[in-house]
Parts: C-alpha cells; structure tokens; sequence
C-alpha cells in the first residue's frame, strides 16, 4: 500500500525502492504534494505496463513470423529431399548425398 | 497519410497433414532407396501433391508479404521487387522443380534477414532494454542462420545436380558479405536434423569478410 497511517493518525504517501537486496519504504509526504507525487506514480506504472504490452504484442508477432519461416523452411527442405530421391540420390549416414551407379533419374523411369 | 501493408500473423500458412506427409516422403524415399520400384510413382504423387498444395497457397509468396508486412506499403512493395529481382537473377534459363525451390527459399530467407536487421536497428534507435535487445539479437541469428544454410544447400545441390553456377554475393548489415562458392561439393550435416543443410566449411572461404 502506497498510503501509509502512522501511529492511527495521518494519511501518508511512501514508495517501495529496492536497495541492495533489501526492500525499504521511502517516505514521500502527505496533503496536496503527496497527491501529486502518487498521482505522478500511477502515470508511470500505466505507461510501463502499456510498453509491456507493447513488447508482448511484438513479440508475438515476430516469434509468429520466425516459427512460420521456420516451418517453410522445413517444408522446403523435405520437399528437396523427396526430389533427391527421386533422382536417384540418397544420403550417405546423413552427410553427403550420393547417387546410385545407375539410378533411375525422375526422367528416365 | 501512410498506408500501411499488414497481414497478420494469424494468416498463417497452415498445413495440419505435413507431419504424416513428411513421414510419408521419408519412407518412400527409403523404399525408392532400397530399390522398391512401386515406391517411386507413389513417392512422385506425393511430392507432386505437396508442390501444388504449395503453388496454390503461393506460401513463398504469402511468407515474403508476411515479411514485410509491417513496413510501409511503397517500402514493403520495393523489397518484394527486389526480391523477385534478386529470384531471376539466381534462377537458370529453364529452372527445374528443384532449383526454384532452393532459390525462392534462398530469396526469402534474405529478406526475413533484411527484414530483422532492419527492424532490429530501428529498435536500438528507439532504446532497448537488455531482454529486448538480446531478443533481437537472437531473431537476427535464426534468420541468418537460415539464410545461409539455405544458400549453401543451394550451392551444394547446384553442384551435385550440375545446375548452372551460380554465386550468392548478397552484403548485410555491417558490410560483411557472403560468398557461396567451392569447387567439390562437400558432405552436409543434417540441417537443425531434418533440412538440407549447412554441412563444413569449406576451402574457398564462404565467409568472406565482403570481399
């Protein structure tokens, strides 16, 4: 809670800062300035949480994208695979592609 | 005012069956391997299924629209010019199935990594928190790391195909270039397991510093 009441008495605007490790209470004020100073603070956390949602929302869409690159790029791959074997070629323990001694080609069967 | 060329990410290029289809392939690829004759046709329907399921959602060019689409309209439409610039340039006279495929793909990767680069310089311009720029920095290393797996497999299935040869020389952002050439091909390491793929560096140096 922002609003502190000290001793049952007062109405008092504080912050929580991180200092170090620890957490500790500033005290800010009370009446018109303290007002202000809140009024201020709460501007500040709904401009933060509104970049937030901005970074959220960016983020998205590119991961959106990259997996959607990423999947066409695997489609194509298995596609040229398929077409390799289809010429003839297959691939040696999984490095280099090589082609029968007298294959088929896709053009000759 | 500025209109702007947006498609959303929602638009994307679903293909639910892939999984059993690229299990299919794999298989008939093996039994074609193992010398299975009737495993042949039915391997060809099924990479033919594929490639008209793939022309008629037009996925390389939905992707590159996607790309650039949260570019301006004009800036969008004038990197899709030159991609397709860039898409005839690389392309032989009378491509075959095979090559179209590797460029249109080596095309489209450069532009998802023209794109990243781009957006990612315009966000360090703008301020950047540490996640964010890591973020970014890890996008634009998928994207090239794509980009150049994919214009190695070109090269190398140029080579082993005897396609016409062709040079990748394309420079991005900090003027270092690539340069795809070599003279044998060379084995290629399963590319992130199941794409053609980047396999080793290779004497002639591909990583040229934009010479």
């Amino acid at each position: 809670m922002a609003w502190e009441r000290r001793n049952g008495r007062g109405h008092y605007y504080t912050r929580s800062l991180r200092v170090g490790k620890r957490v500790v209470r500033q005290y800010i004020g009370a009446g018109a300035l303290a007002e202000a100073m809140a009024a201020l603070d709460a501007a500040e956390r709904r401009t933060r949480a509104t970049e937030r949602e901005r970074w959220r929302r960016c983020k998205a869409r590119y991961d959106a994208l990259d997996a959607q690159a990423a999947e066409g790029f695997r489609q194509t791959s298995t596609m040229i695979r398929g077409l390799l074997a289809l010429d003839g070629y297959h691939q040696h323990h999984r490095g280099e592609w090589r082609r029968k001694r007298g294959a088929k080609g896709k053009d000759e069967s | 005012m500025v209109r702007k060329a947006r498609t959303s990410p929602s638009d994307a290029i679903a293909c639910p069956d892939f999984q059993a289809w690229e299990q299919r392939v794999a298989q008939l690829a093996e039994e074609v391997r193992a010398g299975d004759e009737s495993a042949r046709a039915r391997l060809r329907a099924a990479l033919e299924e594929q490639r008209k399921r793939v022309e008629r959602m037009d996925w390389e060019g939905h992707l590159r629209r996607l790309v650039v689409s949260r570019f301006d309209a004009g800036v969008a439409e004038g990197l899709l010019m030159r991609a397709k610039a860039l898409e005839r340039e690389l392309l032989s006279t009378s491509p075959s199935l095979i090559e179209r495929l590797l460029v249109e793909r080596v095309v489209t990767c450069w532009l998802h990594v023209h794109t990243m680069e781009t957006r990612s310089a315009g966000k360090h311009a703008e301020g950047l928190t540490i996640e964010m720029a890591v973020y970014w920095q890890k996008a634009v290393d998928r994207a090239q790391r794509r980009y150049l797996s994919a214009a190695r497999s070109l090269a190398y299935v140029g080579r082993l195909l005897r396609l016409p040869p062709v040079q990748v020389n394309i420079a991005v952002v900090g003027e270092s270039a690539l340069r795809v050439e070599s003279a044998t091909p060379q084995p290629m390491e399963g590319d992130e397991k199941k794409g053609l793929g980047p396999g080793q560096p290779r004497p002639g140096g591909e990583e040229g510093d934009g010479k």
